[in-house]
């Protein structure tokens, strides 16, 4: 599976950066491939509309809005916040997995 | 001013509580003259702490952009467990990182690679473990470009 994940936070240097890396490595220990766009304080390189249309699931990481959101009106998405992608990865990727799979 | 030093360091951190261990952090980190306003750091510190500060593996990361430092910096501490979300464990090491209004890229690229470091085992297993305060300063420089 095609996996995107967009995380944010307040402050834009802590939990940005932790939860693209959880999402990172529990997507890819579940054998899928995965883009993640960090919002952070170090601004942000926004991924392509080609990207994210052929992405199966978009996962939102976010405390703060997400910019561009308009991006992502035609995916598939589950929302959480940092502090549980965190805390377990693994959950918000299994729950992006049962989207997939039941539509 | 490096955003890791062997000063900003303290193996053996007396603290009673989560305000007590951010403001010891933030005497290392006026101390070393990296810091001009310990209020306003600790104050900025637990007003984002408010909205959560993070944890993994028994490492509790504050953190906050604060005009009370003039340039990014990071103070770790070790000390008994101290609660800093009662949802998790209590933390025996805590990661403080303070960022200048005035940040730039390059701290920013730095912070935000420390912080996906963070989430290796291997590495919050050394944070907790590292017998001295210059090993624990050599490593974190050594990843970070620093």
């Amino acid at each position: 599976m095609k996996i995107i994940a967009v995380t944010s936070c307040a402050t834009g240097i802590a939990h940005t950066y932790m939860a693209a890396e959880a999402l990172e490595r529990a997507a890819k220990a579940a054998g899928h491939e995965v883009w993640v766009e960090t919002q952070g304080a170090g601004g942000y390189k926004p991924l392509s509309q080609e990207l994210i249309d052929a992405a199966d699931v978009v996962i939102f990481a976010t405390d703060v809005g997400v910019r561009d959101k308009e991006r992502f009106e035609n995916s598939k998405t589950v929302q959480s916040i940092p502090k549980t992608a965190i805390k377990d990865a693994k959950g918000l990727i299994e729950q992006a997995e049962k989207l997939v799979s039941e539509s | 001013m490096t955003v890791f030093a062997t000063e900003l360091v303290d193996l053996e951190l007396v603290a009673s509580d989560k305000v007590d261990a951010i403001t010891k952090l933030a005497e290392l980190v006026v101390a070393s003259g990296r810091g001009t306003d310990l209020d306003q750091i600790v104050s900025d510190v637990l007003a984002r702490d408010e909205l959560g500060t993070p944890q993994v593996e028994g490492v509790a990361i504050p953190h906050a952009r604060t005009s009370g430092v003039s340039t990014a910096c990071v103070a770790v501490g070790r000390t008994k467990g101290i609660i800093f979300d009662p949802d998790e464990p209590p933390a025996d090491t805590i990661f403080m990182i303070l960022v200048p209004d005035s940040a730039t890229d390059e701290h920013i690229v730095i912070l935000s690679g420390l912080a996906r470091r963070l989430m290796d085992p291997e590495f919050t297993h050394f944070l907790r473990e590292a017998g001295s305060a210059e090993e624990l300063a050599t490593v974190l420089g050594q990843g970070s470009g620093n």
